[in-house]
């Protein structure tokens, strides 16, 4: 799967932003906020074909999460995708 | 058909003109009058839309097109803007001839055709109009966004009153000039925003200006925005990061169907909700509702800077 093509991801303050706009004809725009971890994650799969195990990576690499169990990991990572997924911010499902 | 062109600079974008010859400019848009440069002068600046105006109707076949918009306030239902491939068409039925006034634009607006029949005799709304939506497209290329605001100035300083139509912006700029003291009407519909090199945000008086003839071309350092709600009471709330943006959103003028478009919109105006304070305001038509508003909003800019 990929991220959908064509969303930046933007800082304001605190605040981590997606601006999508809304194409039919009411003028509606949606706005995502996320996270900063989950903002990081988004930065590192930006442009690249990336499984549910690209995701657990990141985390493994990125964190220390040796009291955690892999399930856990793997959960968690799923948790993430699930929500991007459910925004309609992947380009394609798994 | 002979020609003849002018040039226009609003908000420091230069717009080419063409028109047929024998037509004054001066004439067809009084609005733009302050607006007007000999080219020869403006040698450091690039034409960012070249916009030619033809008297005739045009063929062009819409039913491949894909039909993007037909909501406009001002229009009604005789209002459409289509997607067709290479270009976009807007067309407008101004009167109730039924004679369609159409405009083609290249997708990113630098090349402009507008074809209005010679029978339509109200050409200054009109023209006026489809320059403002040709300028609100191509500004954003350019650290620009042309908003739907009511604009207050006083020594070089200047305040945007946001909201939806009929909200009361424009009463709102009137109770500033009121009770307190130097401060001027800028722009009263849809003045221009605009990152300078420096980083700082300016805002400048455009040739629309809604029912008010107010066309200042003049350029302010911009110290705030603030979105108006009608209520029984006056009361502010000030407004940061993604609040602040979505306050603000609303009264921007780009496209959303073009995500090139729609992304250098949003650049920009997180660049400028990153630097100018950014509140709400619900209000009563009253001078009390002016006096809270200043002070609250020019607090922010000073918290801001500490």
């Amino acid at each position: 799967m990929r991220l959908k093509n064509g969303l930046v991801l933007r800082q304001l303050g605190d605040d981590y932003i997606i601006v999508e706009p809304e194409l039919d004809m009411v003028d509606l725009s949606k706005v995502y906020t996320m996270n900063e971890s989950a903002a990081w994650v988004w930065y590192q799969l930006q442009s690249i074909e990336f499984t549910l195990e690209t995701v657990v990576n990141l985390f493994l690499d990125h964190y220390n999460l040796d009291t955690l169990s892999e399930e856990q990991i793997k959960a968690d990572a799923l948790k993430l995708i699930n929500l991007f997924r459910d925004n309609g911010l992947l380009s394609d499902g798994i | 058909m002979e020609k003849q062109v002018v040039y226009y600079k609003i908000a420091n974008l230069l717009f080419e003109l063409i028109v047929p010859k024998g037509l004054s400019a001066q004439v067809l848009l009084p609005n733009f009058s302050l607006f007007f440069v000999q080219k020869e002068k403006e040698t450091g600046s690039d034409i960012v839309s070249r916009i030619e105006l033809v008297f005739g109707e045009t063929d062009i076949d819409v039913s491949e097109a894909k039909l993007l918009s037909d909501i406009s306030i001002l229009w009604g239902d005789r209002f459409q803007f289509y997607d067709l491939g290479a270009e976009y068409l807007t067309q407008v039925q101004t009167d109730q001839t039924g004679l369609l006034c159409r405009m083609t634009c290249t997708k990113d607006f630098s090349i402009v055709r507008v074809f209005i029949p010679k029978e339509i005799t109200d050409l200054n709304m009109i023209l006026s109009w489809l320059l403002m939506i040709v300028f609100a497209q191509v500004a954003v290329f350019h650290q620009s966004i042309l908003i739907h605001a009511s604009v207050v100035e006083r020594e070089g300083e200047a305040y945007a009153f946001l909201g939806q139509s009929g909200t009361g912006k424009s009463t709102h700029s009137g109770l500033w000039v009121e009770n307190l003291k130097d401060f001027t009407l800028l722009n009263d519909d849809n003045p221009v925003i605009q990152i300078k090199n420096d980083g700082k945000i300016a805002v400048f008086g455009t040739p629309w200006s809604g029912k008010t003839a107010c066309y200042r071309n003049q350029e302010r350092t911009l110290k705030g925005f603030v979105r108006l709600k009608q209520s029984g009471s006056n009361q502010f709330y000030p407004k940061s990061n993604k609040e602040a943006l979505v306050t603000v959103l609303p009264s921007c003028s780009g496209i959303r169907w073009n995500k090139d478009l729609f992304s250098n919109m949003i650049g920009v105006l997180t660049h400028i909700v990153k630097c100018v304070p950014i509140g709400e305001l619900y209000c009563l038509p009253n001078g009390e509702a002016a006096l809270l508003c200043y002070h609250k909003i020019s607090n922010m800019k000073q918290a801001k800077r500490g």
